[in-house]
């Protein structure tokens, strides 16, 4: 007889595991819960969480949220401009309403939306527990596609968790950007500091050949949620698609960014911003694929760690046997405002191809005292001049995004968080 | 205006500033020249407010109050400003925020109420055309990219605005070329008033043909060893430092 090693599950296992198992799951879904029940969630001594111990801060799994609410609060004022505004409340894809939209009959043309579980084509095939997890749990989001027009239309999806008791909110999302079509998403998740919510965040992308996606997600959601997020997108050919991960720390952000180019001559140009405080935890593992030859892509991601939080960056460029010509240049920078801050910063490049270009870089450092001490002297008090400092850093990431709207409301955001501080 | 008195300080225990004597009166222009290591930049630090320096004996009275209890910023806000030897670099700040912000704080600071846009636009545009400063220099991000005239253009613009009363000049000249140092000199120049002081710190005479000194130091090894007129410079163009640094 051989005894076997009885694992012994956490509550936020047991949790999830429970209402997975009642849940009537179709195969995809059934799939991602017989992997989560298998494997449990993972934990420190597994390479991918090694920074962020999902198994020990993943405490508890709230019901899935299944009746359909309206947001508690009215809506929120969009992030920016939008032809359309789509809200997800608690997880459910809320009615698609004519009357809130203000696309022009070309927007709306070029646009179409259903509600729907979005498929997860634009991810790795290789597992991932947060996609996974999101995988099992989402049974809704918004279908989007976009088709050729002359400017972009602009969608933006509001994320919404309602006051009620801590949820669990999950949804999926698929877009499309078909041939030689540009288009524009913005997606912000919030939710309330007094509960305890799981959010699940899940979205494929494909941006088709000669097309042009650019992607804002901001995650501020309430101090003692979790939120899981991922981003899986493959890129065609000729194709761009220039995404900013802005994330304001809580008790526990970790998102998952999976890029795989699918055609030659493509580019990807992903920043992020990541700002946290208090005893926030949040993680950006980002993994882009090059396996295609001639693309380019640019990866730059800055944080700012205040208090006793802790940010992690996990950055891994693959470039395929087959990518031949390709340019990818990663630079992560932390910049610490506390001694008691902690930045894990882990960049990663796979090569297997001999003619590219690759390069990254990871740096770590408190305010230059120079820098400072020149703005005091010219009688600028030290709190403000700290917050230039920090403005000015996490700036060089946002300035490279072309829509003048997305920069606008990413700089007012940091600007609130440093004001909050 | 100034008043320092057996000024002592310390960087990483190493005495630099052995005993200072310095008084300025309002609208005295004084040039301190010394050979390097004199510890003529670390007094003009010191006067700035830079925390790396150990103050260990003596004061310094500004406007018969103490400077050395004031933050680098009150002191900036009180009147004094420093032209840095180095002007620093700081990616990711516009010139034009930092300039407005800079103002504005320095207003807030003393009472005053802050600058409106097209007034602080009006009075920017006239001190940078003074100091050949371009349009194209304020968009940048301050001191990034900037030439070593530019730089210190910049610094001299910064003064005009800031309107302070007590002016430090660190080796402003140095990196100039001539016509830099004309554009420069004639800045500081047209900023001498019966009511502003002026700290001029150089190596060479050069500087003090343009601006000219009611009183020259001589600086070695932390202490001011001569004091006399503007002819004092001259002669140190002549003979050198070596006469100081023995004596010292």
């Amino acid at each position: 007889m051989t005894a076997q090693p009885q694992k012994i599950q956490t509550q936020g296992e047991t949790a999830l595991l429970q209402q997975l198992a009642v849940l009537d799951l179709d195969p995809t879904r059934q799939a991602a819960a017989d992997r989560l029940k298998l494997n449990g969630l993972p934990h420190r001594r597994v390479e991918e969480w090694k920074y962020t111990d999902l198994r020990a801060l993943l405490k508890d799994v709230p019901q899935l949220s299944k009746a359909k609410r309206t947001a508690a609060s009215s809506v929120a004022k969009p992030l920016i401009p939008a032809d359309f505004v789509l809200t997800v409340v608690d997880g459910i894809p809320q009615e698609i309403s004519a009357a809130g939209t203000t696309a022009s009959a070309e927007a709306k043309k070029a646009v179409s939306i259903e509600i729907g579980l979005g498929d997860a084509s634009g991810f790795h095939e290789k597992a991932n527990t947060n996609v996974d997890l999101n995988m099992a749990l989402a049974s809704s989001g918004f279908i989007v596609r976009f088709s050729k027009s002359a400017t972009p239309p602009v969608v933006f999806i509001d994320h919404i968790v309602s006051d009620a008791d801590a949820v669990t909110a999950a949804c999926r999302h698929s877009v499309v950007v078909e041939k030689g079509a540009q288009a524009v998403l913005v997606e912000r998740f919030s939710g309330p500091d007094d509960t305890a919510y799981v959010a699940s965040a899940g979205l494929s992308v494909i941006v088709e050949d000669g097309a042009k996606l650019t992607h804002a997600r901001v995650v501020t959601e309430g101090i003692q949620s979790s939120h899981l997020g991922t981003i899986g997108a493959r890129i065609g050919s000729e194709a761009v698609y220039e995404p900013f991960v802005m994330t304001l720390g809580s008790h526990l952000v970790r998102t998952d960014v999976q890029i795989t180019f699918d055609g030659e001559r493509s580019h990807l140009g992903i920043r992020g911003a990541t700002l946290v405080k208090g005893k926030d935890h949040t993680d950006m593992t980002l993994e882009v694929d090059h396996a295609s030859p001639n693309c380019t892509s640019i990866e730059q991601f800055k944080s700012v760690i205040a208090d006793e939080a802790k940010a992690v960056f996990q950055g891994k460029i693959m470039v395929k046997q087959i990518a031949q010509k390709t340019d990818a240049k990663m630079m992560s920078q932390g910049l610490l405002l506390s001694e008691n801050g902690e930045f894990l910063n882990k960049p990663e490049l796979e090569i297997f191809a001999d003619d590219v270009i690759c390069g990254h870089g990871a740096t770590c450092g408190d305010i230059d005292e120079d820098m400072l001490f020149y703005l005091l002297s010219r009688g600028i008090p030290r709190p403000i001049a700290e917050t230039m400092m920090v403005q000015a850093f996490v700036a060089e990431a946002i300035e490279d995004t072309e829509q003048p709207a997305i920069i606008e409301a990413l700089e007012a955001i940091l600007a609130d968080w440093l004001a909050k501080r | 205006m100034l008043e320092i008195k057996n000024l002592h300080a310390n960087v990483d225990g190493n005495e630099i500033l052995r005993g200072i004597n310095l008084t300025i009166k309002p609208g005295e222009v004084h040039a301190i020249m010394g050979p390097n290591g004199s510890g003529k930049s670390t007094l003009s630090y010191v006067l700035a407010g830079k925390d790396d320096y150990e103050i260990t004996e003596g004061e310094i009275l500004f406007k018969g109050e103490n400077l050395l209890e004031m933050s680098p910023d009150e002191r900036a806000a009180a009147g004094v400003f420093l032209a840095f030897q180095y002007p620093i670099e700081i990616p990711g700040v516009a010139t034009m925020t930092f300039l407005r912000t800079a103002m504005n704080a320095q207003r807030k600071a003393r009472g005053e109420a802050e600058l409106n846009t097209p007034d602080f636009m009006k009075i920017v545009k006239q001190k940078a055309s003074e100091l050949k400063v371009s349009p194209e220099m304020l968009k940048r991000p301050l001191n990034v990219g900037f030439s070593g005239g530019e730089k210190k253009r910049n610094e001299i613009m910064q003064m005009a605005l800031l309107e302070p009363s007590l002016c430090v000049l660190d080796e402003t000249d140095s990196g100039l070329d001539i016509d830099a140092l004309r554009v420069v000199s004639d800045g500081v120049n047209a900023l001498r008033s019966p009511e502003r002081s002026m700290l001029v710190i150089t190596h060479y005479q050069r500087l003090l043909d343009h601006i000219i000194p009611d009183v020259v130091h001589v600086m070695s090894a932390g202490k001011i060893v001569k004091s006399g007129g503007k002819e004092l410079a001259l002669e140190l163009e002549e003979n050198g430092y070596a006469d100081y640094v023995n004596a010292a």
